[in-house]
């Protein structure tokens, strides 16, 4: 984009004000000493014609008829006191000259201005003294000449030019020294900080979150560096967080296309096996494994749709009045006939009393359920599996634990999110990669409830399962969180 | 291929790997199966096999790492075997193209059904 730059912009109104503002000193000044030069000059006028009149008028009465020499004389003496005083005359009463110390510029004086008993001070058209006209009084006090001084006009134009010039260049140099600190003093504080700021933007908006905004003080400037920066924070933040759950939702995916593409293929494969199968043995066997792998499927499925009908926020999930100690030795008995064909031991016992909880019987045995699975899943035959419940009053307390292969440290962080796709053997391992313990945390979260894992690796595991007795709807806040 | 073939089954799913063996024995190849990632490798760097089924979600070894360390020379000199990779993993565009540069096949599980399997042995070269 084209623009025109802030430090143009401020370069020329500083020099618009400044100019104007020395403008005017300008201007004031030189009229001033003009006046003041010119006042000057008439009060040294005035001081020089009160002063010469009366000598010169006297030699001019000793010597008007013979001594022209000494007339001279005595004019010269004056006149070198006031070098603005150029020529010095004497009139008589008409107006008509008499004496004039330079031949070619004899005044022409009226005879009233002759005649004046006040001195006349005569000023040119711009208003500089250029004649003075001083009556001279003899000793009897009788008004016998006029003494006429011209001044000299271009002695004052010069002065008043270079007074006006010093004036200039004064200002001129007085006006760059203040545009120079003020420039010096803006770019400093604002247009570098500005400047640096829109650069490192720029570098942020064309895609490099961490380029940073260099703050360089508490200003406006120094928060809007804040800003930027936290703003691209909370970018790069948003960034990371979108690509990580990008990543999470493919391995999902691919996770899930596995775990339905597996229970098929033993399916159809039994199935297209059986033409070359002969023994009733080897028949139950294969229809042993279809419905085996049919069961995964729905189990698999269950967990989605369980998954998807919580994340929804569907809230016409049906909770009744039930107990739940009945709900959870019904679960136990179950278990127990399934341990018994893996090898496994099983135990159970509980101390919660018979008391209705508002729940989702349908879910909660799901929940309870694939802790149970997941136990036996990871536990050798010979090992051990024992569940126990406990009611503190206030919560219903359900602990699995088992003696398999434990779960790694790592590992367990990550153990009831959604997309979770881990490495260790267990998530590898037959149905490992399913979503049951999501679903389980999810199912208990919508009761109000928690759920924790601890294991220690090749030892075993222990899930734990907090329902509270009390009803109690969890904001729909948390149950987002939880995903 | 034919008959007499001794084949290597790298696969943890106990189900998939008796369905396949049962098959495969039926057309007489030699069927070999283990179920553990790190045992695979060793066996199939051991012995030797014209082809090794090769699954990828494996217990401590993944097929990736196998199929790599049979790949490499300085791990796995004079490897002659062929590798066919049996999984119901899509993997992503980059793993694909790996395996296509060390792998003779890739297939997935779900897409085959059991003879067919026999029949693309049957055509191998």
């Amino acid at each position: 984009m084209k623009y025109v730059g802030l430090r143009t912009k401020f370069l020329l109104i500083i020099s618009v004000i400044l100019l104007s503002v020395f403008g005017s000193i300008t201007v004031y000044l030189v009229k001033n000493s003009t006046e003041s030069l010119r006042s000057n000059l008439l009060r040294e006028a005035k001081a020089f014609s009160s002063l010469a009149t009366t000598p010169i008028g006297d030699t001019f009465v000793i010597y008007k008829d013979s001594g022209t020499y000494n007339i001279q004389e005595k004019v010269r003496q004056f006149a070198e006191l006031d070098p603005t005083i150029i020529n010095i005359s004497v009139v008589d009463q008409t107006g008509k000259v008499l004496f004039t110390r330079d031949g070619k510029n004899s005044p022409h004086i009226s005879a009233d201005q002759a005649s004046t008993f006040d001195p006349i001070y005569q000023t040119n058209e711009s208003g500089a003294l250029s004649q003075v006209i001083y009556p001279y009084f003899d000793a009897s006090h009788v008004h016998s000449y006029t003494l006429v001084y011209t001044v000299s006009s271009t002695q004052i134009d010069q002065q008043v030019a270079h007074q006006a010039l010093t004036v200039t260049m004064l200002s001129l140099f007085a006006l760059l020294l203040t545009a120079g600190f003020t420039y010096v003093f803006i770019d400093h504080f604002i247009l570098s900080p500005i400047h640096k700021v829109s650069e490192q933007a720029a570098a942020i908006s064309a895609g490099n979150l961490e380029q940073q905004i260099t703050i360089q003080g508490q200003d406006e400037i120094g928060a809007l560096g804040t800003s930027l920066n936290s703003m691209a924070n909370s970018l790069k933040a948003n960034i990371t967080k979108l690509q990580e759950l990008d990543k999470m939702k493919s391995e999902f995916m691919m996770i899930t296309s596995h775990n339905l593409r597996t229970p098929l293929t033993i399916i159809n494969g039994y199935i297209e096996n059986t033409a070359m199968l002969t023994t009733v043995a080897e028949f139950k066997v294969a229809l042993e494994r279809i419905a085996a792998s049919s069961k995964r499927l729905g189990t698999f499925a269950e967990d989605v749709l369980t998954i998807s009908r919580f994340e929804l926020g569907d809230t016409d999930i049906k909770q009744e009045d039930s107990d739940i100690t009945t709900l959870l030795k019904e679960i136990a008995g179950t278990f127990a006939t399934s341990a018994k064909l893996q090898d496994l031991k099983f135990s159970y016992e509980s101390d919660a009393k018979e008391r209705p909880v508002r729940i989702s019987s349908a879910h909660i045995r799901s929940a309870i359920w694939n802790l149970l699975d997941n136990a036996a899943k990871f536990t050798p035959k010979g090992g051990k599996v024992d569940m126990s419940v406990h009611d503190d009053g206030q919560n219903v307390l359900i602990k699995v634990s088992d003696t398999g292969i434990g779960i790694k440290a790592s590992e367990l962080p990550k153990l009831f999110t959604k997309f979770h796709r881990g490495t260790s053997t267990l998530t590898y391992d037959y149905e490992g990669t399913g979503i049951g313990l999501y679903a389980s945390k999810i199912i208990v979260a919508r009761h109000g409830g928690t759920i924790t894992a601890e294991s220690e690796e090749g030892k075993g595991s222990t899930f734990t399962v907090s329902l509270p007795l009390a009803t109690k709807q969890p904001p729909e806040a948390e149950i987002a969180k939880s995903a | 291929m034919s008959t007499g073939t001794r084949i290597l089954f790298i696969e943890d799913e106990l189900y998939i790997a008796e369905l396949y063996a049962q098959v495969l024995q039926h057309s007489n190849y030699t069927v070999k199966i283990i179920a553990d990632g790190a045992v695979g490798l060793q066996v199939a760097q051991k012995e030797p096999f014209d082809v090794i089924l090769l699954d990828l979600m494996l217990p401590n070894m993944t097929g990736m790492e196998i199929l790599r360390n049979l790949r490499d020379p300085a791990k796995t000199p004079g490897f002659q075997s062929k590798v066919i990779i049996l999984t119901n993993l899509d993997e992503d565009d980059a793993t694909k193209s790996e395996i296509q540069s060390m792998a003779q096949g890739y297939l997935i599980k779900a897409e085959i059904t059991p003879k067919q399997l026999v029949q693309y042995l049957q055509q191998l070269p």
